[in-house]
């Protein structure tokens, strides 16, 4: 029998997905025959660039492209499984805009605001940014300059921009645009526990017996976890699924317990929950004994707008995170308002299905999972809310044991393995550091090995602020990274484009394609990306994992990585620091930036010779060490010891990836616990050791209504969100053809007696219209998601619609996190 | 409201071959098996009692692999459309035939991704799909 290359090539698929099958081919199949000469391909190893699940994929080469992918059999977190984004990756890359050269607005041949885009040398960019950099910090000093990135840069990326902007340029305003989606979660974590990230993994979802969601589409937006989820259901008739949510999604596919609720009621929702566990007699007394400290937050904290803003003014305490302690008794009387019949008045969800939900939480024999992302941080009260969340399971003692899990996800690939852990926030430093402690400040420096008292005490520019600060000039310069602010952040019209197109300001954004954010910048800068570089991401179960550079990026795009760290030998100390400083420490002048960030001893530490030879690393060859691994060596420094451990850098190579802290090689699936975590001392059973006395949180936390509610005017709830798709609000997702295709443009998910009272039918074009702005949509009574009466529903990741025209930018006071998830809107038949 | 953006713009000299895992009630099994036979351009590779099947199928679009997945989908009696592999190649090479020096290994054997470093993971490695 002749067999061609079409056979090979099936015959390894088939052989692939019968592996993760668990099915041995038939004989007749296996006498087929394959060989590694017949479709000889390169396989390494890569998380997904996607999402925040951090799947294995196996990728492979040939002829220096990325020919094809398929979920790694033998990667814990989705055993050979791949979901539609993570299916298609060999195509990502190869999208016939990929910006391959800088570009530079230029009009008669210099820069110019209002010039056309025009290719320009890497020198030439980093000339005009140069000598923007230098103006501005002439001027303004550095609270003029600021950098805006995402969970999307490589733990490598996201230190090395921390670096040269708190240690380099002396700088707090970086912020990553996880702001946008995980600063709440952070919040919480760190209120509640002191200390950030979830205590339990994704193993937690073969030992649960009910399943949680608030507010969160796993179908659509995690659906790995899902599949894992159903497995779990399908196959274990007791195990319970509720899912709560502002509108009908897919995830209700599988719901034993639906439950739609109007917005914001989500907490009075958990606070009714809380009051039945301490009725019903269900409280674990003694983990809250010996675990648990109660206190009371201070109350109307306002909606982290401008602070003219007449809502701003109203509050009592705007942005004040205080609280005052408390005991059970107290707090059992502050949530004895919120009965079953409250909630249901108040969040239209019938008392009955209430009492079911509580039930999985008030049972000591039920394991339970809660899950949620946006829906509880995209709020204006989503801190409050995660600690909400967190305290029924602390009441019941149903935490960091398999199966009992409050389990926060994540969006981005590393929102926590770099926005998080690494600290690329205005108020962070790596390890859950803080810039305004002193004490942390000087551990920077120390590491660093900068002069003592150089790092800025001062919290940056969030990344709302940030935009604020642009529009009204305070800050010149804006370099974004891994992100597309101008589709995706809110109130584009007020606020963002406006700071963008002042003639004072000059913008800078990184990127693989030409998104709608690098088109309204003034400088374009090609990026490689995913596995045209080494990396590192940490997923939503704290596992950290690292690929190599696979192939070469096209053309002169480099990768983030590069970009900052040559930019940094453009500046010297005497240019960027106080005179005072380097009076004191003589040793610094005349030194670059990258000479003090990046070859001090540590980041250069590790020689060429120590990169595999199977690969190509084009940033560590370009600067004569390995910088990757010097990066993350220096990084791992900062929280070894102190709860945070990673592993050596080497082994990240040879593994699936590891969950922190890796003690002594061994990774930790389930924080806090004695047993599982090797930080417990023995005997204490439990230890929340992110507070000094090892005692976790329990808030008393009332509900306040949301910045904007529908009036007579503006009639609808609008809430925004993703479809499967789309991630990243698109700019990655768009480029793969068939997945553009499965969901071309955005739509107005509405409730067909919503669209009959305003005399609209399926596929009309309307205005949907807020007090900010409008945008023109179609509107869509079927199909997937399904809005009650009296809300809307608009997916936000097409650029030609831009849905954040019309979004409030009401935030969450504490962690300063939009609330995109609900203002207040009409819709008009165009 | 879907619109088909992708067939102006991406015509090329390429194929695709993917593989997917399709899981369905095991009382539907013969039923479901009748219906992906009778879809045009599937291929069974195996299939087991509890309701998997190994599906394998070719495209010049990888666009139109997802029509398939969700015409397979709307079968009575699958709960679920698993993707597992996808590999692009150019369209002129697929004919050629292979020499028969290569051919020495059946299957089971050869399919030993040539991974960096030896996985360690123990656990990972006796994960199946339920």
């Amino acid at each position: 029998m002749k067999l061609t290359r079409r056979d090979v090539i099936k015959a390894q698929a088939a052989a692939t997905a019968a592996t993760v099958a668990g099915i041995s081919l038939p004989a007749s199949a296996s006498n087929i025959i394959t060989s590694s000469t017949a479709n000889k391909l390169t396989w390494s190893k890569a998380p997904c660039r996607f999402c925040g699940t951090g799947c294995g994929i196996s990728v492979a080469t040939k002829n220096g492209k990325v020919v094809a992918t398929h979920g790694d059999e033998k990667a814990p977190v989705n055993k050979g499984l791949s979901c539609v984004k993570g299916y298609f990756l060999s195509k990502i890359m190869y999208g016939k805009d990929r910006l391959t050269t800088p570009m530079l607005r230029k009009k008669d041949g210099v820069y110019h605001k209002e010039g056309e885009f025009t290719p320009v040398s890497w020198t030439e960019a980093f000339d005009i940014m140069e000598e923007k950099f230098k103006k501005v910090l002439k001027e303004k000093g550095p609270d003029g300059i600021s950098m805006f990135g995402s969970g999307q840069w490589t733990v490598h990326e996201g230190y090395a921009a921390v670096k040269l902007m708190k240690g380099g340029f002396l700088s707090n305003n970086i912020d990553p645009n996880a702001r946008h989606c995980m600063a709440s979660a952070v919040g919480g974590f760190m209120r509640t526990f002191g200390i950030d990230e979830p205590m339990g993994c994704y193993d937690d979802m073969e030992a649960a017996d009910a399943f949680v969601l608030w507010g969160s589409n796993m179908a659509e937006m995690h659906p790995i976890l899902w599949t894992r989820i159903a497995d779990r259901r399908l196959s274990n008739p007791h195990v319970k699924v509720a899912v709560l949510s502002t509108f009908e999604h897919r995830s209700f596919d599988l719901a034993d317990i639906p439950a739609v609720f109007t917005p914001q009621t989500d907490m009075v929702l958990l606070n009714a929950i809380a009051n039945y566990i301490i009725e019903s007699g269900s409280v674990n007394h003694d983990f809250i004994n010996k675990h648990v400290n109660f206190r009371e937050g201070v109350t109307d904290i306002g909606y982290g707008l401008r602070p003219t803003h007449e809502l701003q003014k109203k509050a009592k305490n705007p942005n004040s995170g205080a609280s005052s302690p408390i005991d059970l008794k107290a707090f059992t009387k502050f949530v004895k308002p919120y009965t079953f019949e409250y909630a249901e008045e108040m969040s239209g969800v019938p008392a009955r299905t209430i009492e079911k939900i509580a039930k999985l939480y008030a049972d000591p024999k039920i394991k339970v999972m809660s899950l949620w992302t946006m829906g509880v941080n995209q709020h204006t009260r989503g801190v409050w809310t995660n600690n909400l969340l967190y305290n029924i399971h602390l009441l019941t003692g149903k935490i960091s044991e398999p199966g009992n899990s409050p389990f926060s996800l994540t969006g981005q690939p590393s929102a926590c393995g770099t926005a998080r852990e690494v600290g690329t926030f205005s108020h962070r430093l790596p390890a859950d550091m803080m810039v305004k402690n002193p004490a942390h400040r000087a551990t920077a420096e120390k590491i660093w090995k900068l002069p003592k008292g150089i790092i800025n005490g001062v919290p940056g520019s969030h990344a709302v602020q940030q935009i604020r600060d642009l529009k009204d000039g305070k800050i010149n310069i804006c370099w974004n990274q891994v992100n597309n602010n101008v589709q995706a952040g809110a109130n584009i019209n007020e606020e963002i484009l406006p700071g963008y197109r002042n003639p004072d300001n000059f913008i800078i954004t990184s990127d693989a394609y030409p998104t709608v954010t690098a088109e309204a910048s003034d400088l374009i800068l090609p990026s490689a990306m995913w596995v045209e570089k080494e990396g590192a991401f940490g997923n939503a179960e704290r596992r950290t994992q690292v690929w190599y550079q696979l192939v070469s990026a096209p053309g002169d795009a480099r990768s983030d990585l590069w970009q900052l760290v040559e930019f940094s030998k453009r500046f010297t100390t005497d240019e960027v620091w106080p005179a005072k400083i380097l009076a004191e420490n003589p040793e610094y002048k005349g030194k670059t930036l990258y000479e003090v960030l990046y070859k001090n001893g540590n980041v250069d530490a590790f020689p060429l010779a120590d990169i595999s030879p199977d690969y190509e690393n084009q940033e560590s060859n370009d600067f004569g060490f390995y910088l990757q691994k010097g990066l993350f060596e220096e990084y791992a420094t900062f929280g070894r010891g102190h709860g945070h451990d990673l592993a050596d850098y080497d082994r990240y190579h040879k593994e699936r990836g590891l969950r922190w802290p890796v003690v002594n090689g061994v990774e930790t699936k389930w924080r806090f616990k004695e047993g599982s975590d090797p930080y417990v001392k023995a005997g204490a059973d439990f230890q929340f050791y992110g507070h000094k006395d090892d005692k976790a949180i329990i808030f008393a936390l009332p509900y306040e209504p949301p910045a904007e509610s529908p009036n007579e005017e503006f009639d609808m709830w609008l809430s925004t969100g993703r479809v499967l798709e789309h991630w990243h609000s698109g700019s990655m997702t768009q480029r793969v053809p068939e997945l553009f295709k499965a969901f071309p443009n955005a739509v107005c998910f509405m409730h067909p007696e919503d669209a009959k009272k305003r005399g609209l039918r399926r596929g009309d074009e309307v205005k949907v219209i807020s007090r900010r702005g409008e945008m023109k949509t179609r509107v869509e009574t079927r199909g997937r998601n399904k809005p009650p009466v009296g809300l809307v529903f608009v997916p936000w990741f097409d650029a030609s619609q831009l849905i954040n025209k019309v979004t409030l930018d009401a935030t969450d006071p504490l962690s300063k996190q939009t609330d995109y998830k609900k203002c207040a809107v009409k819709i008009e038949k165009v | 409201m879907r619109t088909n953006k992708i067939a102006l713009d991406d015509v090329t000299a390429e194929s695709h071959i993917s593989s997917f895992i399709v899981f369905c009630k095991a009382e539907k099994h013969q039923a479901v098996e009748k219906a992906l036979q009778a879809q045009a351009d599937l291929e069974i590779h195996g299939s087991d009692e509890k309701g998997k099947f190994v599906i394998v199928t070719e495209a010049k679009h990888q666009g139109i692999i997802l029509d398939r997945i969700d015409l397979i989908s709307a079968i009575d009696g699958v709960v679920n459309t698993s993707m597992v592999y996808h590999q692009v190649a150019a369209l002129d090479e697929l004919d050629d035939e292979i020499d028969e020096a290569d051919i020495d290994q059946p299957i089971e054997k050869i399919y030993e991704p040539q991974m960096c470093e030896a996985p360690s993971d123990k656990d990972a490695a006796s994960h199946t799909v339920q």
